[in-house]
């Protein structure tokens, strides 16, 4: 009896050991793929991106507060965004003009800075390449994610203003003063605190390079598998889970009532940080050229901008979805206004590029085409010379 | 959909093949094989699936005319009509604006007023591949080299196979024959391990060097006008071997694909940095193009039956018309002729030539291909006498950007295309052992993160 048990287990253990064996192979397989992923990955980011093997860079490595506010972090890299030694994005530059070039500056956030596109693609850069047969003319972009017209002002006077530009692009986004009106973004949308540069004084010359902020190990391959999984996710998915965001929102906080038209406050603010900035700019001497502000919807609202009007609302939950596209709107009345009350060039970018559903990755920000048009539209328009 | 997208790799790939193997009946299979196909070809433009269809019925029906009538009159008739309807298709889509551009300009330089019209004709992804598959099909029916297949759904699967469909290897029917009629009695596991890693050696060709090697060209090729001597032919280095790995990495795909599907799909690429003459450089390079074009074109002018001169003559005109056919550009053309010419003068002194050391032939050989590719890459005669002007009169200026990762990447490829071992080499000498294994799930795993990373790009020879 007990030798047959015997016999049983030992030939149970025989058609167990292959498969126990071809397991672990397995598991090996999978491991050593994973561990060849990440390493591929740091390689892949160390050649063609320099960025260090070993740090984990991270978005808000761009960005660093200076002792005027929000700036580009001088070198600083994250994904296929890079900055030169100036913190700006795009080729190294000096801070003074090239001798009998004429240096045009770009003032914006992240529609200018360069979100969506492919590398070197952001309309200031190709901007730069449309305008480099006509004579010598430095295009500076010197967006930063995030800032405001009410940001851009110190912006400007400590640091911008220090390049010498001749011109001067400002391309608001008015967005963010219907999204500031509103009561905070959900938490888990909430941007973590940019580090400090704790510099006490403005900087002198050129800033030196800072080194970029360490932070905890986290898998690169993960990251860009994570960027692959939301470029593929239906938009209609997308819209959903938005939508089911900003309903938890507002189930949150019933008495918050529903903003249904353009806030006159909000609007008054974007006008009055405008003007500001533009008189700012022009007592330096240099030369304003005002830009509308270009969305991917228009009124009246198409189904198929929905998705993107909803990934808006998570930003001001208590936004009815029309108003974003009416405050953009108004938003750039007040810009055309401001170009005829300021004498100032203006380059109406939504009445050109409003509407155009393959100019644009989401509600704002340009793709590689919609930058193409918008920096095709500036050459068009942009008068170097004369005020 | 590109072979080296996640789309592909985790959708439409795994679905094809469960479903493939689930499926008993050969009928069965070539009817998945031939559907898959058109949604692989439509993921680009559905409405071309309608032209593909076309001229598979087209090409068909010339075969079912074959095997019934024996008469020569329609049997030539059966010849002529299906291959000028492909031949017209090709010529419509590919070469119009081309004609009408070149008609313009030669009115233009004798002054004739004239006024061509301006063609915006998008071109179909593939075509020159799929109508050279129906055309080497009408004419191998013709000829009784094979025996047209009655079954459509075969012809079908044939034709739109996705593994070769965008861009080659050039199959010819006769050539896999054999395994599609016995698709329906095909083992999955017979060629499975063999599939995979032909796929992955694929895989990382195009990914980790050809669309490494990308971001050093394209770059350079956009500011030509800029380059040094040295940094121009920094990117012509960089682009023969961009070429070479792009367009053998996809082949090896489809070779792996093929195995996958129990389809055995012939070498195209053996190596051809390794050739130490242009004759050896052409059985090398693109196997299943420069075969069909002797097979199609050189031997039916008369190949070197009819005296040195006509050789001659005979292996310009191949040699340009296989120009033409990678792209309607006068920059092919000259691309096709150098080789031409390099044929013809190796033809006159084959002594002289193979009297140079095995190294110093291989080195001549690579210079001569890579002052070719100046004209195959570049948009235009501008650029081209730009790009060979910086190159041979000395320039002063920097290396192109990033150049000690051009230099490693450079060696990498230089030694893997000029010493290493092919696909097929390598397959031949490897058995599936476990550490083989494990080393193919991390070339793989290398693969997907450069992958998810963004860099990749379309394979260069869908453009033809």
């Amino acid at each position: 009896m007990s030798a047959a048990l015997d016999k049983q287990a030992t030939a149970s253990d025989g058609a167990l050991r292959p498969l126990a064996v071809r397991l672990v192979w397995g598991l090996l397989a999978v491991a050593a793929c994973l561990c060849a992923a990440e390493l591929a990955a740091r390689l892949d980011d160390s050649m063609f991106h320099s960025v260090p093997f070993f740090a984990n860079p991270q978005y808000e490595d761009l960005i660093m507060r200076d002792w005027f506010g929000r700036r580009g972090r001088p070198h600083a890299q994250f994904r296929n965004w890079k900055l030169n030694s100036l913190g700006f994005r795009g080729p190294e530059i000096a801070l003074d003009p090239r001798q009998g070039c004429t240096r045009v500056v770009v003032m914006g956030a992240s529609e200018t800075f360069g979100y969506y596109e492919s590398p070197e693609h952001n309309y200031a850069s190709q901007l730069a390449d449309r305008l480099a047969t006509q004579g010598c003319v430095e295009i500076v972009n010197t967006a930063v994610i995030g800032m405001t017209l009410g940001s851009m002002r110190p912006y400007w006077t400590y640091w911008v203003s220090r390049l010498h530009p001749a011109v001067v692009l400002i391309y608001p986004s008015p967005l963010f003063y219907l999204t500031a009106s509103q009561a905070s973004a959900p938490a888990s949308r909430a941007r973590p605190p940019l580090p400090a540069a704790a510099v006490s004084a403005p900087p002198a010359g050129r800033p030196a390079p800072e080194a970029t902020p360490v932070h905890p190990f986290e898998s690169r391959f993960i990251k860009r598998l994570r960027g692959v999984a939301s470029s593929v996710i239906p938009r209609w998915v997308s819209m959903y889970g938005n939508e089911r965001e900003v309903r938890a929102e507002l189930a949150a906080q019933p008495a918050a009532p529903e903003v249904r038209s353009p806030p006159p406050r909000a609007l008054a603010n974007f006008r009055d940080d405008l003007t500001g900035l533009v008189d700012l700019i022009r007592a330096s001497g240099a030369r304003v050229i005002l830009l509308t502000h270009a969305q991917r919807a228009s009124l009246p609202i198409e189904p198929r901008v929905l998705p993107d009007l909803w990934e808006m609302r998570i930003w001001a939950p208590n936004t009815a979805l029309p108003v974003f596209v009416e405050f953009d709107r108004a938003g750039n009345e007040i810009v055309r206004e401001a170009a005829r009350q300021e004498s100032v060039q203006l380059i109406d970018a939504a009445a050109a590029l409003n509407g155009c559903f393959d100019c644009f990755a989401d509600l704002n920000h340009f793709d590689d085409r919609g930058a193409q048009l918008m920096a095709s539209l500036i050459s068009q328009q942009l008068r170097v010379t004369g005020r | 959909m590109l072979f080296n997208s996640f789309i592909f790799i985790f959708g439409f790939l795994p679905v094809t093949y469960a479903v493939f193997w689930l499926l008993r009946s050969a009928r069965h299979r070539y009817m998945w094989l031939a559907l898959t196909g058109y949604v692989f070809y439509g993921y680009w433009d559905a409405r071309f699936c309608l032209l593909m269809a076309f001229s598979t019925l087209v090409s068909y029906c010339a075969g079912l005319a074959f095997l019934s009538y024996q008469q020569p009159r329609i049997r030539r008739l059966a010849l002529v009509v299906p291959v000028c309807v492909d031949l017209a298709l090709l010529g419509f889509f590919k070469y119009a604006g081309f004609v009408m551009r070149s008609g313009q300009w030669l009115a233009d330089s004798f002054g004739v007023s004239a006024h061509f019209p301006v063609f915006d004709i998008v071109l179909p992804v593939g075509i020159s591949f799929y109508t050279f598959h129906t055309i080497t099909y009408i004419v191998d029916s013709y000829r009784g080299v094979i025996r047209p297949t009655r079954n459509l759904f075969e012809f079908s699967a044939y034709v739109s196979l996705f593994s070769q469909l965008i861009a080659g290897p050039i199959v010819r029917f006769r050539q896999i024959e054999a395994d599609l009629e016995g698709l329906g009695s095909a083992q999955r596991g017979r060629w499975l391990l063999l599939g995979i890693s032909f796929f992955v050696i694929g895989l990382v060709e195009k990914v980790l060097v050809a669309d490494s090697l990308a971001a050093f060209v394209d770059p350079a090729f956009r500011n030509y006008a800029t380059l040094s001597t040295l940094g121009a032919w920094q990117t012509m280095l960089a682009y023969s071997f961009q070429l070479y790995f792009d367009f053998c990495g996809y082949s090896d795909m489809a070779v792996g694909l093929g195995f996958l599907f129990g389809l055995r799909i012939p070498q195209n690429f053996n190596s051809p940095y390794k050739a130490v003459n242009p004759s050896d450089f052409w059985r090398r390079w693109h196997i299943s193009l420069s075969s069909c074009l002797r097979d199609y074109l050189y031997i039916p002018f008369g190949g070197n039956r009819y005296g040195v001169l006509a050789t001659y003559r005979n292996l310009m005109l191949t040699m340009l018309i296989g120009g033409l056919w990678h792209g309607a550009n006068w920059t092919f053309v000259v691309w096709g002729g150098l080789h031409g010419v390099l044929l013809c003068l190796y033809r006159m002194v084959p002594r002289i030539w193979d009297a140079l050391p095995r190294l110093g032939g291989q080195a001549l050989m690579f210079v001569l291909v890579l002052i070719g590719w100046v004209f195959f890459r570049s948009p235009s005669f501008a650029v081209a006498g730009s790009l060979l002007r910086t190159m041979f009169t000395g320039v002063a200026g920097p290396l192109l950007d990033n150049s000690s990762v051009l230099a490693a990447l450079l060696l990498l490829a230089g030694y893997w295309a000029m010493v290493g071992r092919n696909a097929f080499e390598f397959n031949d000498a490897r058995t599936w052992t476990r550490s083989y294994q494990i080393a193919m799930a991390a070339a793989f795993g290398a693969c997907l993160a450069v992958m998810a990373g963004g860099r990749n790009s379309p394979f260069l020879y869908f453009q033809f």
